[in-house]
């Protein structure tokens, strides 16, 4: 109590804070953490662990941290430590004692008290005691009165223990600390306890004393011989005598018993304990061993389970289909155990690698399968057992050589496809040939001839296993698979990439595209290619242009979603291109061969109208057969899909190519128009008709024809031709332009000659007999000559009949049928004027005056040659100089002029076209 | 005498108990040692069950942390469940250089919240042990948020080698348990707790 009370060593009271472990069975090594555990190993001097003593097992670390055992103690109890520099200290943790169960095999230590066994056998054998009194007095150190025995101290064992704190723990029974024959003797004890209140200088004296008595015994005994030894001490060596005289009896006495040898019998019977012992504890010995030896096994499985399981798993996760689990189970296993020494771990091991190798063909066969179908090939899927195969290790390069297996696959696959399809074209066409018209085309619903077949599986075979190919290529040249291959590598692998990869399949799919559309366009595929047959893209596969191209720009749209460079894409740009031309070539040739066929689609019915004159429903139908054609053209042809493409009439060599076009299509209307002409088809229904057409109102109709496409289709095509974007037509439709006014004029020219010849040759018996017989006879005349009524009437007649036709044509036509019949009879008048009578010059006298009045009226057909005509007519004639003369041509006239009346109205409305005479 | 006098002082505080869970070898017990004893110990000794109780200072207030350092190995496995039971905060660690740990601690997460009833506030820390050997990781640091994000604890990244975030995981634990037990300890006391929040709330009205 005195030495904790100080308050300077309260800061430095031991407490302990942590226990490890917190709870054990005896002997249990534990590691004790705090504070204040001592200056030194020698500053502490308790420990107790639920009140039992650890001292001695301790092992003193630092300050802060001591090691230990437990005792044998049952329950919680607390950890106590108590150092000289700090006192007794605390805890804040609780040791929980365990029971310690000892079973047969388990380590124990007995300590096994000999010194009673053998205090035991002192008794039983009868032997004195050892201790000599003589030897050791009670009084060594001659303190006490002579005789007294030793007064035990008047303080008393209890308050002595104070003194000796490290007796604290030993058992109170025990008494051995003032006993100079213990091994605890202490001699302060022994002072204290006995001479407590000697003095200082008697205790010297007392040291002295027994010094010199120490001293003076040991030289006694080799200087004062055997009589002085044996005075002092008779009584011990009679002890001893009777001592050895008992064993010489006793050793007679075992001799009769047993023999000569004494130890005959004890070895028999040590030699059969022995053999008992074996027999007791062999077995018991050879289960512990067996025992152990299965539980190092069992340790050796339970702690290398993953290994001994990992074949089982690895069956169990490919199985399961978890590749991922498995591998990062192998590659630790790997590290592991990869190199070990151990031969069962090599075993399971080695089997883990077979399975492994199992596992690594099953994946590269799922692998091959992947690349190989292209239909449902999944490219992350690819991708992760490329991974795997890498992470496994596996020989060779999985991700290149999936690279160009699916590259291989497309390859055959475009092969297919193309052999596929041409067999097909070489067979009877199933498909129905009724052509689809243009617009419905668009439905791709409707199955096409074997070419379009051919051109859309071949590019959605292409567009697909072409995105995982550049998705895988483009994977491994990133790096992704980290195929660990050196910069330089993998840019020879990109170049590699660039060409067969890329290019070369894209070049492949462009030219059995470019060999099915535009044979022309490339020279052979190669021997492994059939070249399809000449039917299969034969006139009528045209419909089919609009949607091959729509194809190809779908499928170019496709591919530069895989975002490569942009040169790659160039074969196709110019198939594409190319294709656009073709089209519009075979477009338009269609569309002149139509025009060209529609001259059966002639009815003759005749439309006229103030604007545009006569005409029939032919121009029309060529104009609206020209638009449609130009409008599909742009819609389909020409646009473009992408940026990238350029407006293919950006070339200078298409922009010629389109003129030749669109001239061969204008001009196939001429062809048309033509023809209708000359090969005329008949009418659908005559008989509704009020009359039939001849081939002169044909001639008619058409020359009408051609001026209404001359002058009021051709502007309307050109303008459409500038709406939708195509290169400029000036050129082109003044060319054609002219040539239609060249058919009108040669088809007006041929009509009016023809009509010519009607009159003239109706007029000359006529003409020529009269004119002989009047203009050389003598009578004079009563009226005007009958050949000028029949002029009249014959020109009646034929502007009749283009009237009815065509009236915009009446007033050219007749005035030059008029000149032509002036000429013939100003002829007639030259012909005659040197053998004219004078009743003669009359008689033409009157003719000519009649005809100056019907042909010289600016309202009739006057025309400056009819007034040359008229005018050289009259200068052949004389002069009519008597009154009675001049008087009968008038009466003449006047009555010719009231009898014709009717007839010459037939001229004035030609000049005036408000009136309509039918 | 004087011993007893401090023992009892001791008993007075508040006890904060706090668990160390994770499987074997990830350093709970290295973590613990770190933080109340600052001491690194290098070499490996299986934990059987190991207690320390010390005084700590949490928000101001004195209080005693009792940490429990169990077994991370399988052989214990059985007995987890009594620890487990006196807990009040867990520590679940585990070690970024092997995916194991990692995966175990939901093994650890489940079997504490079995036992503590299902009480997904029982304040818990997610721990990533090691992080001073990063260039050896195999957790990611993004998994192990999501893992602690769907949990809704915290995940914290230590090195008891180079005690870094030692001390924050083990006071961010006790100022959780402390916290949840004063919010008890309120709910349990009624009529006190109201009437102090009463008090409050008539305060900011007249604001």
């Amino acid at each position: 109590m005195s030495i904790s009370s100080d308050s300077s060593r309260t800061n430095l009271r031991p407490k302990v804070t942590g226990l490890s472990p917190k709870e054990g069975v005896p002997g249990t090594k534990i590691i004790i953490r705090g504070e204040n555990f001592g200056r030194n190993a020698d500053d502490l001097i308790e420990l107790t662990i639920c009140g039992v003593n650890c001292l001695m097992y301790v092992e003193w670390i630092n300050n802060s941290k001591i090691l230990t055992r437990s005792g044998k103690c049952d329950g919680l109890g607390d950890v106590i430590i108590t150092t000289i520099s700090g006192g007794t200290g605390t805890c804040t943790v609780q040791f929980r004692g365990l029971p310690d169960i000892v079973s047969p095999t388990k380590d124990c230590s007995v300590w096994i008290n000999e010194e009673d066994y053998f205090s035991l056998g002192k008794a039983n054998h009868g032997l004195g005691s050892t201790t000599s009194p003589g030897l050791y007095a009670s009084d060594p150190l001659g303190l006490l009165p002579e005789g007294t025995e030793a007064v035990k101290s008047a303080l008393g064992e209890n308050v002595i223990r104070q003194f000796f704190p490290e007796a604290l723990s030993q058992d109170k029974s025990e008494k051995g600390f003032g006993n100079a024959f213990s091994h605890d003797f202490i001699p302060v004890w022994y002072l204290l306890e006995n001479h407590s209140t000697a003095s200082f200088d008697d205790l010297v004296t007392g040291l002295d004393r027994l010094k010199a008595r120490v001293n003076q015994r040991t030289p006694s005994t080799s200087s004062l011989g055997p009589l002085q030894l044996l005075k002092p001490n008779v009584l011990a060596i009679i002890e001893c005598l009777d001592a050895l005289k008992t064993v010489h009896i006793n050793l007679k006495k075992h001799k009769q018993e047993m023999g000569s040898d004494l130890t005959y019998k004890v070895e028999e019977l040590i030699k059969k304990s022995l053999s008992e012992a074996h027999i007791i504890f062999d077995s018991v010995l050879a289960r512990k061993d067996l025992a152990d030896s299965t539980r190092n096994a069992l340790n050796v499985l339970q702690r290398y389970r993953f290994l001994f399981n990992l074949p089982a798993t690895i069956e169990r996760n490919i199985t399961n289909g978890e590749y991922e689990l498995l591998i990062s189970d192998y590659n630790r296993a790997k590290a592991h155990f990869a190199d070990t020494q151990v031969s069962v771990f090599k075993r399971v091991f080695s089997e883990v690698e077979q399975r492994i190798i199992k596992f690594r063909e099953k994946l590269q066969d799922l692998l091959n399968k992947g690349c190989l179908n292209h239909e449902n090939r999944n490219i992350d899927e690819i991708k992760k057992l490329i991974q795997y195969l890498l992470s496994l290790e596996a020989p060779g390069n999985p991700a290149w050589d999936s690279i160009v297996k699916i590259k291989e696959t497309l390859l055959s696959e475009m092969k297919e496809c193309h052999c596929k399809y041409v067999e097909m074209s070489k067979l009877p066409q199933i498909i129905s040939k009724d052509s689809p018209n243009f617009l419905s085309d668009g439905d791709s619903d409707v199955q096409g001839p074997p070419i379009i077949q051919f051109i859309e599986e071949l590019t959605t075979i292409f567009t697909t296993s072409f995105a995982d190919l550049v998705k895988l290529g483009t994977a491994y040249l990133d790096g992704d698979f980290n195929t660990k291959e050196s910069q330089r590598e993998l840019e020879l692998k990109e170049t590699n990439f660039n060409t067969e990869m890329v290019q070369k399949p894209i070049l492949l799919a462009v030219n059995l595209i470019r060999s099915a559309l535009l044979p022309g366009s490339i020279i052979s595929l190669g021997p492994d290619y059939e070249t399809w047959p000449a039917s299969a893209a034969d006139e009528s596969f045209f419909v089919w242009l609009p949607r091959c191209l729509r194809v190809c720009s779908n499928f170019y749209r496709d591919l530069t979603r895989n975002d490569l460079q942009p040169v790659v894409y160039q074969p196709i740009q110019q198939l594409i291109t190319d294709l656009r031309v073709h089209s519009l070539v075979s477009l338009f040739n269609q569309a002149a061969e139509e025009v060209k066929q529609l001259s059966t689609k002639e009815n003759w019915e005749i439309v006229s109208d103030d604007s545009s004159g006569t005409r029939t429903q032919l121009p029309l139908l060529f104009e609206a057969k020209v638009i449609e054609i130009l409008q599909l053209v742009r819609e389909n042809i020409l646009q473009t899909t992408t940026h990238e493409e350029v407006d293919i009439f950006s070339k200078i060599n298409v922009q010629g190519r389109m003129k030749q076009l669109a001239q061969n299509l204008l001009q196939a209307f001429l062809l048309a128009l033509e023809k209708t002409y000359k090969n005329p088809v008949s009418p659908p229904s005559p008989s509704d008709k009020e009359r039939t057409i001849d081939e002169e109102d044909r001639c008619l109709v058409v020359i009408c024809n051609c001026s209404f496409t001359t002058n009021q289709v051709m502007p309307r095509l050109h303008e459409s031709f500038e709406k939708y974007n195509y290169p400029d037509m000036t050129m082109v439709i003044k060319v054609i332009q002219n040539k239609y006014r060249d058919l009108e004029n040669k088809l007006s020219s041929s009509f009016v000659d023809n009509k010519c010849d009607l009159v003239i040759n109706g007029l000359k018996p006529s003409m020529y007999t009269v004119a002989n017989e009047w203009y050389t006879g003598t009578s004079k005349p009563s009226e005007v000559n009958y050949y000028i009524k029949e002029v009249i009437g014959l020109i009646i007649e034929v502007q009749a009949k283009i009237f009815l036709v065509a009236p915009s044509l009446v007033r050219k036509m007749v005035s030059q049928i008029i000149e032509a019949t002036l000429e013939e009879i100003a002829t007639l008048f030259q012909s005659v004027s040197d053998r004219l009578t004078d009743a003669g010059n009359i008689h033409a006298q009157v003719d000519l005056t009649a005809l100056e009045y019907v042909f010289s009226d600016p309202e009739h057909f006057e025309t400056p040659k009819t007034d040359k005509l008229l005018k050289m007519a009259r200068s052949r004639l004389r002069p009519v100089s008597s009154s009675s003369d001049q008087k009968l041509i008038l009466k003449i006239l006047n009555r010719f002029k009231s009898s014709m009346q009717l007839q010459l109205l037939c001229f004035k409305w030609a000049s005036d076209s408000t009136v309509i005479i039918v | 005498m004087a011993g007893k006098t401090v023992h009892h002082n001791n008993k007075d505080l508040p006890v904060l108990k706090v668990i160390m869970v994770g499987t074997g070898g990830v350093g709970k017990s290295a973590l613990t040692l770190q933080f109340l004893y600052d001491e690194f110990i290098e070499d490996y000794e299986p934990t059987k069950a190991d207690v320390y109780r010390k005084p700590a200072n949490v928000d101001g207030e004195v209080v005693m942390v009792d940490i429990l350092d169990t077994a991370g190995q399988e052989d214990y496995a059985a007995i987890r469940d009594n620890y487990f039971r006196s807990g009040e905060g867990f520590l679940c660690v585990f070690s970024i250089l092997e995916i194991e740990s990692f995966q175990a601690t939901h093994e650890f997460r489940e079997q504490i919240l079995r036992v503590k009833g299902d009480d997904v506030k029982i304040p818990f820390l997610l721990v990533g042990n090691k992080a001073d050997l990063d260039d050896k990781r195999v957790v990611p640091k993004s998994e192990a948020q999501r893992l602690a994000d769907s949990w809704g604890v915290p995940y914290i990244e230590t090195s008891a080698k180079t005690r870094v975030n030692v001390d924050t995981i083990f006071y961010t634990l006790m100022k959780d348990i402390y916290k949840k037990k004063m919010a008890e300890a309120a709910t349990s006391n009624g009529p006190k707790a109201k009437k102090s929040k009463k008090k409050r709330k008539s305060k900011c009205l007249l604001f």
